[in-house]
């Protein structure tokens, strides 16, 4: 290991080698024992490690026995939920929501995300429905398209045009139909 | 704080095999070897067994609110605790063993609720806000272990919100670096790069 590996490992994993990967610790211990500048690296992250490793303290006694208690009060506010359904999902479904930054997790729990795709939140607005949106829309656009090629090339061969124009035409056509 | 938050997906698909069966069992000290599983708590809490669910809430209170504490600071911690725990119960049928261990999903679910807060926090208008935090010791400081928490609850509530949720999760609630990654719903490699710049951030707020 050299002392830049070293100090990388440190720099994430801390001084507690037990924490390093499994694969490095012996060589981490070794270049400790040998390299002064692995030694300083160490030192150096073991004042950050003194700080880091400060554990909250409890609550006290009272106060954690004031908190449980308040939360079994309040357990008769809410009613278990049944977990649900998992169906296929048809186009006749309302679509999924898209929201930036949110998601509700099969679970019921509310989880975040970077896509935040995934179903609406009950009590969530009303946001775009861009996932679903998307699903509705390429399916009525390939049968648009399907249609239209079937359809421009018959007209195409009964026109003076190419049969590629009538193609076209046709395309045109189912995608101002299909709305886009 | 700011950023964005993260998914972790409920089914545990990304759990690595080499905390599956170690890292939170060794984490959960407040269970008596041979005792009752979170598990199993949570088994007998989905048929409607409050007592179990007491159990449950009596062995992680401590870790949600030191979690809270760091991530929304301490004013609203038991707050947050008391609303994940009611989530939990109110939706303990949909917890399935097997698919994601109990702390999995509690980190899960008291992460989501930080961010959530911290989230409407950030859209109250300024004159609606708190006071920000003074340096007056409270009566909860006269400890010095409490001095230092609290300053370091400050240096971290200055992080963005992913950097500080890492450190939080890596090194006050001791999960090695592929929990935090499960529970965060980010790659190992991601989670190793939140850490290493928290930890600049931090030796520059603490130590310099």
């Amino acid at each position: 290991m050299t002392p830049e590996e070293f100090r990388a490992l440190l720099n994430i994993h801390g001084c507690d080698l037990t924490r390093w990967p499994h694969d490095r610790r012996q060589a981490a211990t070794r270049l400790l024992e040998t390299s002064e500048e692995a030694k300083g690296a160490f030192a150096e992250a073991r004042r950050l490690d003194d700080w880091l490793t400060i554990k909250e303290p409890p609550l006290g006694g009272e106060a954690r026995t004031a908190l449980v208690d308040s939360i079994m009060d309040r357990l008769d506010e809410t009613t278990p939920e049944a977990p649900p359904k998992r169906e296929r999902r048809s186009l006749a479904d309302p679509p999924a929501t898209w929201s930036p930054g949110l998601r509700r997790q099969p679970d019921g729990a509310d989880w975040h995300g970077v896509t935040g795709w995934g179903p609406a939140t009950p009590n969530g607005p009303e946001t775009a429905s861009l996932g679903g949106l998307l699903q509705a829309r390429a399916g009525l656009w390939l049968a648009c398209l399907a249609l239209g090629l079937a359809g421009g090339y018959g007209l195409g061969m009964g026109w003076t045009v190419g049969s590629h124009d009538a193609a076209g035409l046709g395309l045109l056509l189912t995608g101002a139909w299909g709305g886009w | 704080m700011t950023g964005s938050g993260r998914v972790a997906d409920i089914s545990g698909s990304r759990v690595s095999s080499s905390w599956m069966g170690s890292g939170l069992d060794s984490y959960c000290h407040d269970e008596p070897r041979g005792g009752t599983s979170d598990e199993s708590l949570m088994e007998r809490t989905q048929e409607g067994d409050k007592e179990a669910f007491r159990l449950l809430v009596s062995r992680h209170v401590d870790r949600v609110v030191g979690m809270a504490r760091r991530i929304v600071g301490p004013d609203q911690a038991e707050d947050v605790a008391q609303d994940v725990f009611l989530k939990i119960w109110a939706n303990s049928r949909q917890w399935q063993p097997g698919q994601a261990r109990f702390r999995t999903w509690l980190y899960r679910v008291a992460l989501n609720q930080c961010i959530d807060l911290t989230r409407r926090r950030a859209t109250v208008p300024i004159e609606q806000a708190g006071e920000l935090e003074d340096d007056t010791p409270s009566p909860e400081a006269a400890c010095h272990q409490n001095q230092r928490a609290r300053r370091l609850r400050a240096a971290i509530a200055r992080l963005p919100e992913q950097q500080a949720i890492a450190l939080t999760l890596y090194y006050n609630e001791d999960l090695t670096a592929g929990e935090v990654a499960d529970i965060m719903g980010l790659r190992q490699n991601a989670v190793e790069s939140l850490l290493k710049r928290g930890r600049q951030k931090l030796r520059a707020l603490l130590l310099e």
